[in-house]
């Protein structure tokens, strides 16, 4: 019966079973050759050991607690007040035209208060520095000197040296004010030591004399001329006066808060009009926003907010940016107009053929 | 009786319950308890041959489901609830208005009070007839409540110059109550009893006075302000105190004695100790 029984199993499923000697003749793993005694001294030496410090204990009172505190501000949840009459802590910001925060500026500093006429007025400005790409996630920061029209006492020290070829530009250059206007043999003079170098915070030249000027490349450092910084052309008429002049403004972003840039910068004394103080802070506005990434989308703020403050008063008034910032056009409207316009050129093919 | 075999049992409702209720189609509205939940399966079920007659064999994957909606979703969740207000309700609105609120709370804080009744189609006709005419009605707005019980705990410091002449005027009052955080949009709802106080006067510095502002041309608030004398150079500026805006100073008309002192004031906090870094500003920031 059982040998009957093994022949129908065997009949309805055939399995073929290997033999142990069979499969012990397969190699079923990589074989480790031993490394040759070179390459395994080679091999520990490359291993860093990380040695374990012994650290004093200490109580979590007396620890130093990173506090962060943020610049970003929420207001998703709040809304506008219907009163002439509310506290700010329970709204959104109070939304001011840049004449009237002006005015409101001049209230507190009036002379029957503050008696501060001739304040700095200040701005700060916050960006979202998301570029909306894979490799490059976020703006990095920046610093730039502004031109201007309505220029004034900034106060801050911008010494400049200027190095260039040219008789006429160097007398122009001394008569503004530059600490120090070099040639080729000054630079050969700063090499030897037969020169002293002034102290200086910016460095402008030719160039035709960059390749002169990179043999004190070392006393420079990072203050070098170059393309990036705008301190490196033809006109140094025009550079030295921008640096001179100009507003100087750094955006800054914190490292925990890589999507979120801010800058605060000064734009003029308070004693100056309103059209000019507006035109200056738009100069600086045309310049942020030309740092704006190609990928961010059209409908996407890429400013989110300006403040204007005045110190030693504590307020900071959020301005309205639709009369200070343009907006893009629509990506849609241009696509529609370049048609256009190879619509018209095709005509005027057609035409003169 | 009815035949029980033909009725869903859904949820939990009893058979009890279904029995009396047999010829009610059962749908989750119903059901006191929200406690249903659709599931989809997995995996799909082993394919059936048209011709198959034995059951697939269902292994135990067959029995794995996934949730698609829970009791607790947002579709399933209660929606806020529309009611029509009978009567003034602070922070909510005035009389005959249609507010959408949270179904818990419109429940026990509204509709069992009966400061409200439900938005049905008979009541939406008729929500006008609640309404009152701006004469009538106790408040200017919704939070004008708020503001009057909360608005007199605020001092404002009033910035004054050492070296000039001056009166104090409604607009010194309405920048100094912008420093504080509060914004008063018209300037001619500010008000200040008594002789004009004129400058400058170093004794002056720290005493108090009163400003009336009135909300939305109806209710009038009582605040106290404080005399700040400040100098031009920082050398000749008066030091602050800790806190000095939770201590009531000496009145500069003796007339307002009576009503300072009925004035609240902010409780001072000891265990916050704020020390002004030379500039006034640092204080005021902390105020608001």
């Amino acid at each position: 019966m059982s040998a009957f029984r093994g022949l129908i199993s065997s009949l309805s499923a055939p399995i073929k079973v290997f033999s142990i000697s069979e499969s012990a003749s397969f190699h079923t793993a990589s074989v480790f050759y031993a490394a040759r005694k070179g390459t395994r001294a080679r091999k520990e030496a490359k291993k860093t050991r990380v040695e374990i410090k012994k650290v004093a204990w200490t109580p979590d009172s007396k620890k130093k607690k990173d506090i962060h505190i943020s610049r970003k501000v929420d207001e998703f949840n709040l809304g506008f007040s219907e009163d002439d009459i509310y506290m700010q802590k329970d709204y959104k910001l109070r939304i001011f035209q840049f004449q009237e925060a002006l005015a409101s500026i001049r209230e507190t500093h009036h002379p029957t208060m503050y008696n501060l006429p001739n304040a700095y007025v200040g701005a700060t400005v916050e960006i979202s520095t998301i570029t909306h790409q894979k490799k490059v996630k976020y703006i990095d920061p920046w610093t730039q000197i502004v031109e201007l029209e309505h220029t004034f006492d900034h106060g801050e020290d911008r010494s400049i040296i200027a190095f260039c070829k040219e008789h006429e530009i160097a007398t122009q250059l001394q008569d503004m004010g530059v600490a120090l206007v070099g040639d080729v043999n000054t630079i050969k003079g700063i090499e030897r030591g037969l020169v002293t170098l002034p102290s200086f915070e910016y460095v402008v030249c030719n160039p035709k004399i960059l390749a002169d000027l990179m043999h004190i490349r070392g006393l420079l450092k990072k203050k070098i001329p170059a393309l990036k910084n705008k301190t490196l052309g033809v006109d140094l008429v025009e550079i030295t006066k921008r640096i001179q002049t100009g507003i100087k403004y750094s955006m800054k972003k914190d490292p925990k808060e890589q999507d979120f840039g801010y800058s605060d910068f000064i734009i003029g004394r308070l004693n100056m009009s309103a059209e000019q103080l507006e035109d200056n802070l738009k100069r600086v506005l045309q310049d942020i926003i030309s740092m704006k990434p190609n990928s961010k989308p059209h409908d996407e703020d890429f400013i989110t907010r300006i403040l204007l403050w005045s110190d030693p008063s504590p307020e900071r008034f959020k301005i309205n940016t639709e009369s200070l910032i343009e907006k893009p056009k629509a990506k849609v409207l241009d696509d529609d107009s370049d048609g256009e316009e190879e619509e018209v050129k095709v005509a005027a093919k057609a035409e003169v053929a | 009786m009815f035949p029980t075999s033909r009725i869903p049992l859904m949820g939990g409702l009893s058979k009890m319950s279904s029995s009396l209720m047999a010829n009610v189609v059962h749908t989750p509205s119903i059901l006191n308890s929200r406690s249903t939940y659709i599931l989809e399966r997995a995996r799909p079920l082993p394919r059936i041959y048209p011709r198959q007659r034995k059951r697939p064999y269902m292994n135990r994957s067959t029995y794995v489901y996934k949730v698609v909606q829970q009791p607790y979703d947002r579709l399933m969740r209660q929606q806020d609830l529309q009611v029509i207000l009978v009567q003034y309700v602070e922070g909510l609105g005035k009389a005959g208005d249609i507010v959408t609120v949270n179904p818990n709370y419109a429940y026990n804080n509204l509709l069992l009070p009966k400061l409200a009744i439900y938005a049905s189609p008979e009541n939406l006709a008729n929500a006008s007839l609640y309404k009152k005419s701006a004469e009538e009605e106790a408040y200017s707005s919704k939070t004008s409540k708020t503001l009057m019980r909360l608005l007199p705990y605020h001092t404002i410091p009033v910035v004054l110059n050492q070296d000039n002449e001056w009166t104090i005027e409604p607009w010194h009052i309405k920048a100094s109550a912008r420093k504080v955080g509060i914004h008063v949009l018209n300037e001619a709802s500010i008000q200040i009893p008594g002789p004009p106080i004129r400058g400058p006067d170093q004794s002056l510095h720290g005493k108090d006075f009163i400003a009336i502002f009135k909300v939305n041309n109806k209710e009038t608030i009582k605040m106290r302000c404080k005399i700040f004398i400040w100098a031009t150079k920082p050398a000749e500026r008066n030091s602050i105190e800790n806190q000095f805006w939770c201590f009531k100073g000496e009145p500069v008309h003796p007339e307002e004695k009576d009503d300072l002192d009925l004035l609240p004031i902010e409780q001072f906090n000891p265990d916050k100790i704020i020390i002004p870094s030379g500039d006034l500003e640092n204080t005021i920031v902390c105020a608001s």
